[in-house]
């Protein structure tokens, strides 16, 4: 569903942030992105929705190719696609309704239908009785669970995580967490990047580990980081 | 389509400071560039009232009689820029001279006999009005039979005329001037107020919203500032023309086409500056996103050590 063949990508002509790069991610797989800051996780995934285009190689999304995708039609690759920040993203102008029906609204969705959707996807991540509140008016958590309703309320494939529980405190990371596995069983992908490996269930899902731009063995990056050499 | 006039209106009343700002800068640019027109209107019809009344007097000798006159007169006539001429007789010269001072004036008993000479009057198209133009036809006119002078104020056109000239200098070097300043001020305050949504932009352009649909929502309210802005402008500019007209005669005040030529000038400019701003934020946005992340350097020696491997 998404395929990474032989990709490069270069900043500046001499940065490499990716390097040879070769992965692919399964329709409805729970995937981890672990690395340190650097390796290449966010490039990575800016490339899944088009934001970035690689400098050598190729990358498949949903039937649309990096080599042969036009502007016009980048935006329809992103309704497919939710994506998810550290920051959140929300407009502090509107509150918690407002935010998650603003990307019905902004795709052209049937009038008569965003009301409903948007009050399903509130439920889905358990803040309809917030719908009110204005960002500043809520924990990091609810803010992410927002950002969360917006990125899968127009029924994504794939939900891309980058660093979602960076600003969260720790209930509200476990919180985060669940909601993220409970999108996947309802048949959504995921690919989660962090650097946090204590989050990791390897149980769940897939992990995929990047070093200096290149796909490695996870365990290595494990014993790395804790086993203090490699 | 509803969504989009939605975020219009919205975006007009929300921010209703920033709305204000916008059309108050609106309205005083395009009341400059208002008062620049009616300023310029008005230089024009002092020019042209000034114009039309240069004329030429050929004053005819004395001892030319009635078929003298009249070839002398169909002469003239034929002469390129000629547009009329009009014969005036010793007796009605004498005549208007009476008009001219009071009625029983000493002066006129001092007269035996008349001594005003018969004329002919010349009126010269507005177009060959130029001081070049008037001495070519005064000298056609000598050459004829008859004429004994002929006066057409030939210095003070020479004045009139390097005058005219450096009032339409300065008027077009002021006019660049405040168009310029006009679109630039303009430019940057709607530049200002889609900015300050730069965030809005952004995540449209993630979740998937066509380019018309991010840019529509600004551009008609960037219209809308522009209309009110030229709107007010204009009634403002009304007023105070219509104030001076009771004051000093003669001015003329902006016509209907003329209001009409200033808010669309205002439409224009709110139309362009949001569309060329919206543009702009949008290229921005997305080369800040393929800006390098920051994290290790990595030369091209590494990558191809890397291949090689």
């Amino acid at each position: 569903m998404i395929v990474f063949k032989n990709v490069y990508k270069y900043y500046k002509k001499d940065w490499v942030a990716l390097n040879n790069l070769n992965i692919q991610i399964e329709k409805g797989q729970f995937n981890y992105l672990i690395g340190r800051s650097g390796a290449g996780k966010s490039t990575l995934m800016k490339m899944i929705y088009m934001e970035l285009f690689p400098t050598e190689g190729e990358v498949e999304v949903a039937g649309f190719s990096t080599k042969t995708i036009k502007q016009n039609e980048i935006p329809l690759l992103r309704r497919k696609i939710g994506v998810i920040f550290q920051d959140f993203k929300l407009l502090k102008d509107r509150n918690v309704y407002d935010n998650v029906a603003f990307a019905l609204q902004v795709t052209g969705e049937r009038y008569s239908s965003i009301r409903k959707k948007t009050l399903e996807a509130l439920a889905a991540v358990k803040m309809s009785h917030k719908r009110n509140s204005f960002p500043y008016q809520l924990s990091g958590g609810e803010q992410q669970k927002v950002a969360i309703a917006r990125a899968i309320i127009k029924e994504p494939f794939i939900l891309l995580a980058d660093e979602p529980t960076g600003n969260v405190d720790p209930e509200g990371t476990k919180d985060i967490l669940d909601l993220l596995f409970e999108i996947n069983t309802r048949g959504t992908a995921i690919l989660m990047a962090t650097h946090d490996y204590s989050l990791i269930k390897k149980s769940v899902g897939k992990v995929i580990g990047l070093r200096d731009g290149k796909s490695v063995n996870p365990d290595d990056i494990f014993k790395m980081e804790f086993g203090g050499q490699q | 389509m509803i969504y989009i006039l939605q975020e219009a209106l919205k975006g007009f009343f929300k921010n209703k400071s920033m709305s204000l700002i916008t059309v108050g800068i609106i309205t005083i640019s395009i009341f400059i560039f208002g008062l620049f027109i009616a300023g310029t209107a008005n230089l024009l019809n002092v020019i042209r009232l000034a114009e039309d009344r240069i004329e030429m007097i050929v004053y005819l000798n004395d001892n030319l009689d009635s078929n003298g006159i009249k070839l002398l007169n169909e002469q003239i006539s034929t002469i390129l820029g000629v547009q009329e001429t009009e014969f005036v007789s010793k007796e009605q010269a004498l005549e208007n001279f009476k008009k001219d001072m009071s009625e029983n004036s000493p002066l006129l008993s001092a007269f035996e006999s008349n001594p005003l000479p018969a004329s002919i009057k010349v009126t010269v198209s507005m177009a060959y009005k130029t001081p070049d133009y008037l001495r070519d036809i005064s000298e056609k006119i000598k050459l004829f039979g008859g004429v004994e002078d002929i006066d057409y104020g030939s210095e003070w056109i020479d004045d009139l005329d390097r005058l005219i000239k450096i009032l339409f200098f300065i008027d077009i070097i002021l006019g660049i001037i405040i168009t310029l300043s006009s679109v630039f001020v303009v430019f940057n305050t709607i530049r200002l107020t889609v900015y300050a949504r730069k965030e809005q932009i952004d995540i449209m352009d993630l979740v998937g919203a066509t380019e018309t649909y991010i840019e529509l929502p600004y551009i008609i309210e960037g219209v809308t500032h522009g209309f009110f802005g030229s709107a007010i402008s204009t009634v403002i500019l009304f007023s105070l023309v219509s104030f001076i007209s009771t004051k000093i005669p003669n001015v003329i005040f902006l016509n209907s086409s003329l209001v009409f030529f200033l808010i669309l000038f205002g439409m224009i400019l709110g139309f362009t500056g949001s569309f060329m701003s919206v543009k702009q934020c949008m290229t921005e946005i997305r080369e800040v996103k393929r800006l390098e992340p920051v994290g290790k350097r990595k030369s091209l020696n590494r990558i191809s050590q890397g291949k090689t491997k």
